[in-house]
């Protein structure tokens, strides 16, 4: 058993994971069809720009991809991300050393506000979806609260600049290897991350495996937060200012990253690498449609029916797998 | 059979009278204080005029309400509502003769997304919260495209003055219609055989199918309830407001689910009743016109709208024990 | 030659019923010991009592020379038991290996899982009782005798003594039970000791050492399997009485009313063909998950039949959903009332007017009057047990529940009605009046069909009894042939008169 051929390792990897597989590939194809058909897609200005304007979305998906594997979703995303840009665009002073204080607020209330979820939907027994719509509420109104419109600058510029790439350019896409290998870490290598996908793929046989089932979803919702509020410090960063409406997409596009990536809504199962190719494809799209010139205002329609394709070829799948 | 008193808490009828109980109880409250807070607010003309602005949001609820008891939710009536507001406001161009035309247009579009949704969820088993959402992203879409970014036209007068204006000298037309939907929901629900699969589809799924229900005909007909609600309420806001704009929509998603929660609509799906419902849209509207009076800023409305929400469900709709 | 786990005196009530009495043998350590007896002999009752999900009104059970004192099932588990369950626990989505040491309680979440050394012990572990499984499969993927071996491993990550297989072989394809049987000869090697539930015949004598016969909750029998013979086992197994009243049985038409040719649904249900005639009720015996459900699901609509057609009164039936086999004369009366006839939350008039609302309506709105009426009537005639048609039926009783479902089917006016376990959880009062029931409809020339996994009752009703064993009808009686010792051995896959 030992001595699995090497051959028949790579083959079960692959159709284990070829909804991964797939999306990779299609990923790919997009990637070399945009170069060719638009020049300058492979300039690296372009490139790093588009990694720039992915980074908020990725952090984000990553925080939806634990929620939905536990069997849940999490609409509060985005005010989430709204509330750490203004707490961070409130708080970050000038000099070196500025930006501590307002990163650990936005980071810490992304992490109150997870466990806020998380409690009330296993303690208090509710369903993830009505519950994180009304804190999406009430953490939004926090977030008018701190700044009522768009537009408060960030006072350390430095910190701005450091983090989105203005002054290491590279910085933006080690942040995306971090949040994905880290997730990937969380998920595949801990005792935590098995129990995710226990209770997500079946509540009674992990509660009867003798998992601790209310408390791995309030770790993933915390988690969820922090993820969150880590894309908004970000997403601060790149506009160089706050803004309290930021969000208001980010949980629509997150759950189609996430679907696109071969997670199923069900739950107990996904993988952080195919969420990182819904990402991309994502990221792709609206690259393109900006260097065509396209009004954002297409860019609405094609998220929209992007989700819903997904969607379909999501529960295709699932209908596939039940036979 | 005839210990009529103490068994009396357990009849299914009670179950749905005690929420609209509390439902119309915190209402009186809630206008007493605001009457003491700020006196004048229960004049009949302020009443009259607070029930005028939140007529479309009962007409919104009542297809929220039934998508809620069929244990789904429907996201996409925000911009469903925009696009039917920009889309009138353009077609109706301040002339009385387009109006049918914008009416039935507008009346196309609700069955579409309704129908949409409906066999999305039934067929593909996309939960209806992302299956609406998806919806409701692509209308957002083709509101901006509709009007790039720039709503134009305006509303034909005679559904100006209809709206607006007080018809037979009592009430205004917004309420008019609010109350002859009120009652056909009534009727429809209770006496109905579609009201009945409704329920059962909430209640049981499964038990409805062995019964004979056609699922996928009732849950189809929620979602076009719903779908027609909003797109119409967009055409007569339009006639309220005068003209169009991008952000009509916006609140209706919330409020509506705010709306039917506090009405007694279980977010679990198989019990609700519109009259409950109305009470909601009041108690949400009184809520409302008090935060403002007393110079809340828009943060604290919001907030105020999602701990309503929380609050409503913790109270009262446990998650089903497996 | 010591006793790993002895049952002294174990006696278990629920409400109104006795499913334990007096239950007193001893299990050695090192044999493969068989539990056997119908459903409901109090096998399970049993088991759960030693697991430590349940707990026995009096009596002791001694676990190696010690009473046994637990309340929980980790408890059990610590002490070295564990049970395989028919339905498997493990995560479909989880590779085998992680699905093998889920349940490693003493780990801290933040803790990477070291799966080198689980792979190690899984290997170990593999070799030492002859359990080949690859490691890193996704688990649903393998076919179900995989995972049930999957179950096993993880079952003996904890290091258990006795192994309890609640009917390992009911989902297994005959190959797969020799290679089931291999293992349990390893465990049995590295001096385990296992509990087996089981009612084959040719099971039970393969793999046991011993044999316990339950009946009705009591002790019968603990032998050898060397001294005994299947005959000897069946005997044990039956000499009842009929405990309930049964109605007079009817006369039968010539005239044959209801046929059912030839039908199948995957292997589930095997070319099962039948006829009932006017005046006839027609009882499906059998040991449960034989079929049976999985065939009035077919007959009323729910599942599409592989092959087959149903006829009434000559004509074929359309059967694609269950609107259509309503609208066509076939009522189906669920066997699980919570989750397939009941809407909980709404009142006993909803719930009994729900598949026949349109017989009450007047200009396209719902006759309320009528319908009050028509609840009223039939409170009456069945005698449901009700505050008033608006109570909500959660409410009620079993009983009156399932009156309620019998009234809200019987109101589609069928001519086919189909049964299935329609008794259960219900108050003895309330069985005999649905048997009467039941005769009153086939006496009026409504073809009724009934399973049901209580044998005594089927014997009780039917005028013909179709057993069936494995999806297939093993043996049909008509009359005097009915006879608890026929239905049996048919029941467990043997033939009269089979010495072992």
């Amino acid at each position: 058993m030992n001595n699995v051929a090497f051959s028949t390792k790579v083959k079960r990897t692959l159709s284990q994971n070829s909804a991964t597989a797939w999306i990779w590939v299609i990923t790919v194809l997009m990637i070399i069809s945009s170069g060719i058909f638009e020049g300058d897609f492979f300039r690296i200005r372009n490139i790093l720009n588009l990694t720039v304007t992915a980074l908020p979305l990725l952090l984000c998906s990553c925080a939806q991809q634990l929620i939905i594997i536990t069997g849940g979703i999490d609409l509060s995303v985005g005010s989430v991300l709204s509330f750490a840009t203004v707490t961070v665009a409130a708080l970050a002073k000038a000099g070196s050393g500025g930006w501590v204080c307002a990163v650990i607020a936005a980071l810490g209330g992304g992490a109150v506000f997870g466990m806020i979820n998380g409690l009330i939907i296993t303690k208090g027994k509710q369903q993830p979806i009505i519950v994180t719509i009304a804190t999406s509420e009430i953490i939004a109104g926090c977030a008018l609260i701190i700044q009522p419109t768009a537009g408060h600058l960030i006072e350390n510029m430095e910190f701005c600049a450091a983090l989105s790439g203005g002054s290491n350019k590279w910085m933006p896409i080690l942040i995306i290897i971090a949040a994905v290998v880290g997730s990937w870490v969380l998920l595949s290598k801990t005792v935590w991350g098995r129990s995710v996908y226990a209770v997500g793929g079946n509540e009674i046989s992990a509660v009867s495996s003798g998992i601790n089932v209310d408390a791995v979803k309030i770790i993933a919702y915390i988690l969820a937060g922090v993820f969150s509020a880590f894309a908004g410090v970000v997403q601060g960063t790149i506009m160089y200012s706050g803004d309290p409406n930021s969000g208001n997409m980010f949980p629509m596009k997150s759950i189609t990253a996430v679907v696109i990536g071969g997670t199923m809504l069900s739950g107990g199962r996904g993988s952080i690498w195919g969420t990182l190719a819904g990402v991309i494809i994502l990221a792709i799209i609206n690259n393109i449609l900006n260097l065509m010139g396209i009004s954002t205002f297409y860019q609405y329609i094609v998220q929209g029916v992007i989700l819903l394709v997904a969607l379909m070829i999501s529960a295709m799948r699932n209908r596939q797998n039940i036979n | 059979m005839n210990t009529n008193f103490n068994v009396r808490k357990n009849l299914a009828f009670r179950n749905n009278v005690m929420p609209i109980v509390m439902a119309y109880g915190a209402l009186i409250i809630l206008c007493t204080i605001a009457q003491i807070l700020k006196p004048g607010f229960l004049e009949l003309n302020h009443l009259q005029n607070l029930i005028k602005q939140n007529a479309f949001l009962g007409l919104v609820c009542l297809g929220q309400m039934l998508v809620i008891i069929t244990g789904g939710t429907d996201l996409s009536i925000t911009y469903n509502i925009t696009l039917c507001n920009v889309m009138s406001s353009q077609i109706m161009a301040q002339n009385n003769d387009n109006i049918l035309k914008c009416l039935v247009i507008v009346l196309v579009i609700g069955i579409i997304v309704g129908l949409a949704n409906g066999l999305g969820i039934y067929y593909l088993k996309i939960p209806a919260m992302i299956m609406t959402l998806g919806v409701g992203t692509v209308l957002q879409g083709l509101g901006y495209i509709y009007t790039q970014g720039a709503p134009k036209g305006s509303a034909a007068p005679a559904l100006s003055s209809f709206i607006n204006g007080k018809v037979f000298g009592l009430t205004y037309g917004s309420v008019i219609i609010w109350i002859a939907i009120a009652v056909i929901a009534v009727v429809v629900m209770r006496y109905t055989q579609f009201g009945r699969s409704v329920y059962a589809v909430g209640a049981n799924a499964e038990a409805a199918r062995y019964s004979g229900i056609d699922t996928c005909r009732t849950l189809c007909l929620v979602y076009v309830t719903s779908g027609v609600m909003a797109s119409v309420a967009g055409m007569l806001l339009v006639g309220y407001s005068g003209t169009a704009y991008l952000y009509t929509g916006n609140p209706y998603n919330m409020d509506s689910i705010a709306a039917c929660v506090v009405g007694g609509t279980l977010i679990t799906g198989g019990q609700g009743n519109y009259i409950g419902v109305i009470a909601g849209v009041l108690l949400m509207a009184a809520l409302n016109s008090i935060l403002i009076m007393i110079n809340m800023p828009e943060a604290i409305r919001k907030m105020v709208k999602g701990f309503v929400i929380l609050i409503m469900i913790l109270l009262v709709h446990r998650k089903k024990s497996q | 030659m010591s006793m790993i786990v002895e049952f002294r005196n174990i006696t278990k009530e629920f409400v109104g019923t006795r499913a334990l009495d007096d239950v007193s043998f001893g299990i050695e350590k090192g044999e493969v010991h068989v539990l056997a007896g119908e459903n409901g002999a109090g096998k399970s009752t049993l088991l759960k009592i030693l697991l430590g999900l349940y707990h026995h009104d009096s009596g002791e059970i001694l676990y190696k020379g010690e009473p046994l004192k637990i309340n929980h099932p980790n408890q059990a588990i610590k002490l070295g038991i564990a049970m395989v369950y028919q339905e498997l626990t493990v995560l479909p989505n989880m590779t085998v290996l992680d699905n093998v040491f889920l349940s490693n309680e003493s780990e801290r979440y933040g803790k990477l899982v070291n799966r080198k050394e689980q792979l190690n012990t899984l290997l170990e572990m593999e070799e030492k009782y002859g359990i080949y499984v690859d490691p890193y499969e996704i688990t649903g993927s393998l076919a179900i005798a995989v995972q049930q071996k999957v179950e096993i491993l993880k079952i003996l990550s904890g290091n258990p003594e006795v192994i309890i297989l609640d009917e390992p072989t009911s989902v297994l394809p005959k190959e797969e039970v020799e290679v089931l049987f291999d293992i349990i000869r390893n465990l049995i090697k590295n001096g385990k000791t296992i509990i087996f539930i089981s009612h084959r015949m040719e099971e039970i004598f393969e793999i046991g050492n011993k044999v316990t016969v339950l009946k009705d909750g009591r002790w019968v029998a603990t032998k050898n399997i060397k001294d005994t013979s299947v005959d000897d086992i069946i005997q044990c197994m039956i000499g009842r009485e009929l405990k309930d009243i049964y109605p007079q049985k009817g006369e039968i038409g010539k005239e044959i009313l209801y046929e059912v040719e030839d039908i199948s649904y995957g292997d589930k249900v095997k070319n099962i063909s039948f006829n009932v005639h006017i005046g006839e009720i027609v009882g499906i015996a059998g040991l449960q998950g034989h079929g049976q459900t999985e065939l009035l699901r077919v007959l009323s609509g729910n599942l599409s039949a592989t092959k087959g057609v149903v006829r009434l009164k000559g004509k074929p039936l359309d059967l694609k959903s269950p609107r259509s086999a309503i609208n066509n004369g076939v009522g189906y009366v669920p066997e699980n009332r919570k989750e397939q006839a009941l809407f909980p939350e709404l009142s006993v008039r909803v719930n009994m007017s729900m598949s026949s609302m349109k017989m009450r309506k007047k200009r396209g709105f719902l006759d309320l009057k009528k319908e009050k009426e028509f609840v009223n009537k039939n409170i009456k005639q069945f005698s449901v047990k009700t505050s008033g048609q608006e109570q909500q039926i959660v409410r009620l009783s079993g009983g009156n529940q399932q009156k309620v479902i019998i009234g809200k089917v019987l109101a589609t006016n069928p001519q086919v009605l189909l049964f299935n376990e329609p008794t259960r959880g219900i108050d003895v009062q309330t069985k005999y009046e649905i048997y009467k029931l039941m005769r009153t409809l086939a006496k009026q020339g409504v073809a009724v069909v009934v399973y049901s996994s209580d044998m005594m009752e089927v014997i009780g009703l039917s005028d013909k009894v179709i057993v069936m064993y494995e999806g297939e009808v093993t043996n049909v009686l008509c009359g005097s042939e009915i006879a608890e010792d026929e239905i049996m051995a048919s029941a467990v896959g043997a033939q009269r008169g089979d010495v072992s």
